[in-house]
């Protein structure tokens, strides 16, 4: 790149210095020597940059850190600085000797281009609605998946990462929230070199640059694929020059963030008994001893009254990762090349169990490579040719049939259930006698000590070429292309499933005797005594295999041509066709799209701007006819009101555009279901068996869902309003667009009919949601000296409304969920607990709730949940639950960036936030014990539950939070209520970094390297957020846990040559 | 020129890169729909052996008692468990006794996890399912060509049956619905008014009575399974029985909002007589055809005589085996036994179990009361070992041929007590010092469908949902009620059931009260978890059954993995039924409909109290 910049940049100088000559000449003052060094917005020096006086040809060209020195007439004159890839630049000397002349990239202004649908644009030109992102911020991020660096990078996507799991920590993207009924209907259209792919296959060290197409005149073109927005990836290609080589090394560490914690051993016991207290159990058999609550109190006998954190015991502080890439760049006139090739390890949290002998951990492990050919075939014919993959293996522990092992980690298992390891073997439980009768004994390693691993491959393989050939022969400005692409994916599944394994129980000496001593007998012979069971462990062998292929094909006219210096047109007539092999359902039958794409676009003198576009574009799940094939137009204004002549007058506006777009756009993905148009018929479903003994049966049939001949597309009317301006020397840049879609048709079972029809109803176009909001985007960048800093900051609000869903029309207003956002909760509102003045005792002697009170269809007792009677009706039951809460996707998402830079040193943070967003927990997680009453303890129950005065184990708390400890009544305490409804908004310093950008020095000179970059970087480094439990972005719906997400710390090296 | 060919050439070759499979532009790329698997109705009614596979479907989706896959009543659970028989100690958020009926949790606005756990979720179970392709295959029956006049009324018999099955079921459950009198198609006006009491009371008789004369009274072995005479009479007789009843056949309203879809709404003593014609009707027909009887003790060793082993096998023979002679109604949706695992796993896991209060109604053997203060904790003055007969050293021997029974034999078949042998051969793991015992078992496992051996559920299962000895004392029932106290045939049916066991006759000279209550008890011996208890608890308006305090029994075995000696104590059960034992309400006896029903406003209507 440097050598380029070089070379460029010299001729830009030269070419200043000509169209100088015929400038005024300056008038003789008294000359000036002045000093200066030309940097870029991150502190770095461009290197031979022109530096020219300007209106003469008198210029220089910085040297290799960036320095100059040039003589000036006076104070009065002007240095334009300028260099190929930046935005020329002009500095009035003044009282200035030493001078820092901060150079804007010019991927940042109006005049850079963008990738937009089936082509490209510049920024000043776009009328849509579209965002795109720098592929610096791509590359520094250690992350594995390029989903995770879109938050807060942004406005207008919003993301949800929820789980840490090497290979499979992927975020959720939304574009503009969610504008279906559904989230899973709401997913936006991906697509990396103009063909659908998932987002994961690409190295984030490829991408040249991510286009997010938001509004209706952007993603009309995609027809019935476009109305969840569309996000378009281009990966990098050579430019002619010699070799460039970068290499790129990330190495840190990852460390788990926000566990969810367990209590310790003497807490469990109390607890344990406070419990069974409440419960009214009278056994003794079923309490910890008071010997035993002692133990676990003063660690007197770890062995057998243990008290084991299973995390800190089976999970790791802080695992590897890192990520590496190399890639070639350069080329001719003829031929022109990038070559990458990357490698990416993460190894997972897990701690080896000594007695396992194969690695029992998470890892991933990819590699990417690709290599992006451009040819040169004759004067008018160019050649894209695109191959790239990766090869994955992502490796995970297998649990047995019980969930996985978060869930038994984190939820399950007891402190006091093992001791962990003790000679170098796993202890599943201590004795039964050590503990209260009918106490399961949880451990953290149950299902999946021994249990085997799963390791699957995954290949992908995709080739794309274009070939383009212009026809200017025919008329100016017009060319055709044609675009094939195959791709191809082959993974194995190796699973080694494991059973067997030898356990050990510790047990006294006297209770494997049998003795029948009590334990406070002197006699009592308290030997620990290892008890052996199990079987030698196996792991059986299988594997499966997993096949995937598509292509696509594409063929186009353009025409783009410039009339007498003011009028711009271009068009586009595109014709496509998809087929994707393999698909889940009716899998030998291959999936296909056909479209056609129209866009025409005209500008007058850069100020008025117009551009019309539609698709045309059909689905097979609809009937051929009428409904099968769909055309969506838009159409969009922009003016360009600083190109007017009245506004040149205004020195301190550099930019000002008006934007407004309006158009329909089509989802036909509704239910996921293929050819929904076809009518169901009779299939065997099974037998029923007549006859005495074991037979086969008499078969029987069953009838299909009718089909739904008139079913079609979903519609997005969607209208965008936008601002864009610059001002003050471009320093301050404002991005705002307002927003707002009508979706209807959306594809639904309806709810409304009896149940007793006993029969499945088609899907139909019924659903309505509107879905508005606005997204703004601000930032200032300037310098002071050689400190420079580039702050802005992003918000996107996007709420919907339910229009139409046919709902069962609801028994009280507040239980209705149409008119409200989607993804809301049927909630209990909690009011307190019950406390004993609530209740007084009857003549029977039974405890009862003060009358005056509403009654809860349940019998409570103090430190249960009072909810409140809603329905007015004296009773709280079903009835009193309404619609609350935010959804479960953020409303507002905040993103801000900061950056800094001096003299080769740079910072740089960037800040997400997110509000107006809801979890409710788990079931298990409400659950005192769980919902088998004898599981973990979570410590927020240890710390908050409300405990009664007179009880004989632990201290009281009468002024606790959260409910009792009981198994009658959880039903009653865990159920769906704004009790366990968190505000999981959340401020997160997503990134930060800290490098140091060696210059050229005769050093690197020798070794040929232009450009050496050290830096620090940290990833999802601190989290502010009233979610306590875990963290707030990760699940709270799921009730087998999940794996932590992690926060990392990483060094990494950037070598060009 | 050339250089446009070359150009050509390439594009074609790039074309031929994505296109190596035949490549079809415009609508022609897109799939088409694939073609039917399936059959059409044509097609299936051309042949009445494949009709019969759509009348199957009518049968797989009629009710099934047994804990499985297809039916998720309870949230897994066995109906018996929100009896004074049973205590359910599951607790996981899907388990519906603790959640909805011991708490009082139960609501017509139940959603998420806890919806499912009901004894009946209208809407939900699979009665109208059944319902459906009954009507299916009614409506298309006739187009079938060729077809035996007499074979295809006996299917449509079969079809009527298995509707009026579905309809007794819901009626049991939640008084009138809405009765269809076809399949609906999509496209209809969906307004089907809920059916009163007696409306739907008829409809189920009517449809018996018009099945009954075309169905044979027994079927051969390999049609076993398939609707009889026997089935249509025995149901028209339960029905009729439970309507007769006096919650709902009286004129005292059982909760001050039942209306007329959920009861009569006055006394009619024609109701009993009904009944009682219908127990003649079966009563004739069985007299002139045979064919049923309840399945009697063999003796295994000649030498010994009979022993209270070889009852206990009889009655077993009853409930298990799809061949017996008991079986009136009988659903098997599958030939896998692991069915009946579910049974075992419900206790293995969770420690739920039978109440002392029901063992304790078990007479001894030979038919004497068994004391409900029986002193448990002394030795000394039991007049006989509550459970076996210990051997000289005073333990129970753990092998079948050595135990001796000293109660009912019944007991044994429906409660695994301690000591006994329970699944696969080992002690019973229901004793508190069992290394696996479970937190809260009452002391009492579950025996019937979990069985001694391994060996013992070989046999494919089914859900008996009748038996023969059901309508005998139906039957019994019947005439003591409409006759105003017990005949001699009453009591001959009564004493048949518990001669079969070993127990003597009932003592004669009983009031008609006295008589009902001896069937009632009788009823909670011979049917324990078939879906018997609750609906007499409901029919009758036993209250004492729903607030009673359910007690356990607490026993110690001299080892902690196969004990043969024990030391009882009585317990206080737990989990106890707060909701029931301090505040109880009648409108337990019926199910809540859940509110959206009712709000789709098509003419569902709510049950009293919900």
């Amino acid at each position: 790149m440097k050598q380029k910049v070089v070379h460029f940049a010299r001729l830009a100088a030269v070419l200043c210095l000509l169209l100088g000559m015929w400038g005024p000449t300056a008038l003789a003052q008294k000359s000036i020597t002045v000093k200066g060094s030309v940097v870029d917005a991150d502190g770095l020096p461009v290197i031979g940059a022109g530096v020219t006086l300007k209106g003469t040809t008198t210029g220089v060209a910085a040297d290799f850190d960036g320095t100059f020195t040039l003589t000036v007439p006076g104070e009065t004159a002007v240095l334009e600085v300028s260099a190929l890839g930046y935005v020329t630049q002009e500095v009035t000397v003044g009282k200035q000797r030493n001078i820092t002349v901060v150079l804007r990239d010019d991927t940042q202004t109006i005049e850079a281009t963008v990738v937009v649908a089936y082509g490209t644009q510049t920024k000043a030109t776009v009328t849509g609605a579209l965002t795109s992102i720098d592929n610096k911020a791509l590359i520094k991020a250690p992350v594995a998946d390029v989903t995770n660096v879109l938050a807060g990078q942004m406005p207008g996507v919003s993301t949800v990462q929820e789980t840490g799991q090497p290979g499979e920590d992927y975020a959720k993207i939304y574009i503009r929230g969610a504008g279906s009924l559904s989230d899973s209907n709401a997913t936006p259209l991906i697509l990396v070199d103009g063909v659908e792919r998932p987002l994961n296959t690409v190295d984030p060290n490829e991408i040249e640059s991510l286009s997010i197409l938001k509004d209706a005149a952007s993603t009309a073109v995609f027809g019935v694929r476009g109305a969840n927005g569309v996000i378009i990836v281009t990966t990098k290609r050579g430019d002619a020059g010699k070799p460039k080589i970068s290499v790129s090394s990330i190495t840190g560490v990852q460390v788990p963030m926000s566990y969810i914690t367990q209590c310790s051993s003497y807490d469990f016991a109390r607890y344990y008994n406070v419990y069974q207290w409440n419960d009214g159990k009278t056994d003794p058999g079923l309490y910890f001893t008071p010997e035993a609550i002692e133990a676990y109190r003063t660690g007197s006998d770890p062995i057998m009254y243990p008290n084991t954190q299973w995390h800190e015991l089976m999970f790791r502080k802080a695992f590897v990762q890192t990520k590496n890439n190399i890639n070639i760049s350069g080329g001719s006139d003829k031929v022109r090349y990038f070559v990458s090739m990357g490698y990416m390890f993460q190894n997972g949290l897990l701690k080896q169990i000594p007695d396992v002998t194969y690695d029992n951990n998470y890892s991933y492990n990819r590699y990417n490579y690709r290599a992006n050919l451009d040819f040169k075939l004759t004067e008018t014919t160019d050649m894209k040719f695109n191959i790239s993959g990766v090869i994955g293996n992502t490796r995970e522990p297998l649990d047995s049939d019980r969930g996985n092992i978060w869930m038994l980690t984190m939820l399950w298992a007891h402190p006091t259930a093992s001791p962990g390891i003790v000679n170098g073997m796993p202890v599943t439980v201590v004795s039964y006698d050590a503990l209260p009768d009918g106490l399961t004994k949880w451990n953290g390693w149950e299902y999946y000590y021994w249990s085997g691993y799963r390791s699957k491959y995954k290949t992908t393989l995709n080739m794309d070429m274009t070939i383009t050939q212009r026809l200017d022969f025919i008329t100016q400005g017009l060319s055709a292309s044609l675009k094939g692409s195959y791709d191809t994916e082959m993974a194995i599944t190796k699973k080694r499933q494991g059973s067997g394994g030898y356990h050990q129980t510790i047990e006294y000496q006297s209770w494997v005797d049998n003795s029948g001593l009590s334990m406070s007998d002197p006699a009592f012979d308290r030997t620990y005594v290892p008890v052996i069971s199990g079987s030698e462990p196996t792991l059986s062998y299988s594997e499966s295999t997993d096949d995937d292929k598509s292509w696509y094909i594409e063929a186009r006219i353009d025409y783009k041509r410039k009339f007498a210096r003011k009028h711009n047109v271009s068009a586009l007539l595109l014709y496509n066709q998809s087929r994707d092999y393999y698909p889940s359902s009716y899998g030998w039958l291959p999936y296909g799209y056909v479209g056609w794409v129209g866009r025409a676009t005209y500008s007058y003198a850069d100020k008025y701007l117009v551009d019309i576009s539609a698709g045309y574009n059909g689905s097979e799940n609809f009937a051929p006819g009428k409904t099968r094939y769909g055309l969506f137009p838009s159409g969009s204004i922009g003016w360009v009101v600083s190109e007017e002549k009245f506004m040149k007058k205004v020195p301190w506006i550099d930019f000002l555009k008006l934007r407004a777009s309006v158009g329909l756009v089509g989802n036909d993905q509704g239910n996921s279901k293929r050819f929904m148009y076809m009518d169901g018929v009779w299939n065997e479903a099974g037998a029923y068996y007549f006859g005495v003994n074991k037979s086969d049966g008499v078969p029987r049939y069953e009838l299909g869902t009718p089909g739904n001949r008139g079913v079609t597309w979903e519609t997005a009317l969607k209208s965008n309003v936008g601002l864009d301006f610059d001002l003050f020397n471009y320093r301050l840049h404002f991005s705002g667009d307002i927003f707002y879609e009508h979706r209807t048709g959306i594809l639904i079972s309806p709810k409304s009919l009896p149940s007793i029809i006993a029969t499945s109803l088609p899907n139909m176009n019924l659903g309505i949601v509107d879905n508005r909001g606005y997204e703004i985007e601000l930032g200032w960048k300037d310098h002071i000296g050689d400190f420079t800093y580039d702050i802005n900051a992003n918000v996107t609000f996007a709420r919907n409304k339910i229009i139409f869903e046919d709902e069962v029309e609801p028994e009280y207003e507040y239980q209705r969920e149409t008119g409200g956002s989607t993804g809301r909760y049927m909630l209990y509102q909690f009011e307190r607990l019950y406390q004993k003045s609530d209740f007084y005792i009857d003549d029977k002697g039974v405890q009862r709730l003060n009358p005056n009170l509403p009654q809860p269809s349940n019998t409570v007792y103090p430190g249960d949940c009072m909810y409140k009677d809603l329905s007015g009706d004296g009773i709280i039951d079903g009835r009193d639950r309404m619609y609350d809460g935010y959804p479960n996707r953020p409303e507002y998402v905040f993103g801000s960036n900061w950056k800094f830079g001096y003299k080769g040193f740079n910072l740089q943070l960037n800040w997400i936030a997110a509000t107006n967003v809801s979890r409710v927990w788990n079931a298990d997680y409400r659950i005192p014990f769980t919902n088998s009453g004898h599981r973990g303890l979570l410590q927020i129950f240890a710390d908050n539950s409300w405990i009664d005065n007179d009880n004989p184990w632990a201290p009281g708390r009468e002024d606790g939070t959260l409910p009792r400890f009981t198994k009658t009544n959880y039903p009653w305490n865990s159920m769906d209520s704004t009790l366990w409804t968190v505000d999981s908004s959340y401020l997160r310093l997503k990134s930060a970094s800290f490098g140091y950008t060696f210059s050229r020095n005769k050093v690197f000179d020798k070794l040929g390297i232009s450009s050496l970059g050290l830096m620090f970087t940290g990833y999802n480094l601190w989290t502010l957020s009233k979610m306590k439990l875990q963290d707030p972005e990760a699940k709270a719906s799921s009730s087998s846990g999940q794996y932590p997400l992690v926060k990392t710390y990483n060094i990494s090296l950037n070598i060009t040559f | 020129m050339k250089k446009h060919l070359q150009i050509l050439s390439i594009a074609l070759l790039g074309a031929g890169l994505v296109a190596c499979e035949s490549l079809k532009l415009g609508d022609a790329g897109l799939s088409k729909a694939p073609e039917t698997s399936g059959a059409t109705v044509d097609t299936l009614f051309a042949t009445i052996k494949d009709a019969d596979k759509v009348l199957t479907s009518a049968y797989y989706y009629l009710p099934y008692g047994l804990i499985s896959d297809f039916d998720s009543k309870m949230g897994g659970d066995f109906l018996e468990s929100i009896t004074d028989h049973f205590i359910s100690n599951k607790h996981s958020d899907s388990d519906g006794p603790n959640n909805l009926y011991y708490s009082g949790g139960l609501s017509a606005n139940l959603t998420g996890s806890y919806a499912g756990g009901e004894n009946y979720r209208f809407g939900s179970e699979k009665d109208y399912t059944a319902i459906r392709y009954a009507w299916l295959f009614l409506e298309n029956a006739d187009r079938i060509p060729n077809v035996d006049a007499a074979e295809l009324a006996r299917k449509k018999g079969e079809a009527k049956v298995c509707m009026a099955i579905a309809y007794a079921n819901m009626l049991r459950y939640l008084g009138g619905v809405p009765i269809l009198d076809h399949a609906v198609q999509a496209d209809e006006e969906m307004k089907y008014p809920r059916a009163t009491f007696a409306e739907t009371v008829d409809f189920i008789v009517k449809l018996c009575d018009e099945a009954a004369p075309d169905l044979p009274w027994t079927v051969p072995a390999a049609e076993n399974g398939r609707m009889t005479r026997a089935a249509a009479l025995g149901l028209k007789l339960r029905i009729l029985c439970f309507a007769a009843s006096p919650t709902f056949n009286s004129d005292t309203k059982w909760h001050p909002q039942a209306d007329q879809y959920t009861c009569y709404g006055n006394y009619s003593a024609d109701r009993w007589a009904a009944a009682k014609a219908a127990a003649d009707e079966f009563m004739k027909e069985q007299l002139s055809n045979g064919g049923y009887a309840l399945e009697q003790a063999t003796i295994a060793e000649p030498l010994k005589g009979i022993q209270p082993r070889d009852y206990r096998l009889a009655y077993r023979k009853g409930y298990i085996d799809r061949s017996s002679s008991e079986s009136i109604i009988s659903i098997r949706k599958t030939n896998s036994t692991s069915w009946y695992d579910k049974a075992f796993e419900l206790q293995q896991s969770y420690g739920s179990g039978a109440s002392l209060n029901w063992v304790n109604k078990f007479p001894w053997a030979n038919g004497e009361a068994f004391p409900e203060d029986f002193p448990w904790e002394d030795k000394a003055s039991w007049p006989e070992h509550p459970f076996f007969k210990p051997d000289p050293n005073g333990t129970l021997k753990v092998n079948n041929n050595t135990f001796t029974e000293t109660r009912d034999p019944r007991l044994y078949e429906n409660v695994c007590v301690p000591g006994d042998i329970w699944r696969d051969g080992s002690v019973g793991k229901g004793y508190d010092n069992h290394k696996y015992h479970q937190d809260g078992c009452p002391g009492f496992l579950m025996m019937k469908f979990v069985m001694q051996q391994n060996s013992d559920r070989s046999l494919p299962p089914h859900w008996c949902m009748m038996r023969f000895a059901e309508v005998l004392l139906n039957a019994a029932e019947a005439y003591n009620e409409a006759d105003g106290g017990p005949s001699d045939k009453a009591y001959s049916y009564v004493n048949a059931v518990r001669n079969r066991v070993g127990l003597p006759n009932l003592p004669e000279g009983m009031t008609k009260e006295e008589f009902r209550n001896a069937l009632i008890l009788e009823r909670e011996l011979e049917f324990g978890f078939e879906e018997v208890r609750w609906f007499d608890m409901v029919r009758w308006g036993l209250k004492e059954a729903f607030t009673t305090p359910l007690k356990g029994l607490t026993s110690f075995g001299d080892n902690n993995n196969a004990a043969t000696v024990f030391t009882f104590k009585e317990k206080i059960a737990y989990p106890s039924r707060p909701s029931w034992e301090n505040s109880f309400d009648t409108k337990w006896y019926l199910a809540p409909i859940p509110q959206v029903e009712i709000q789709k406003n098509y003419g569902m209507t709510q049950n009293p109290g919900w």
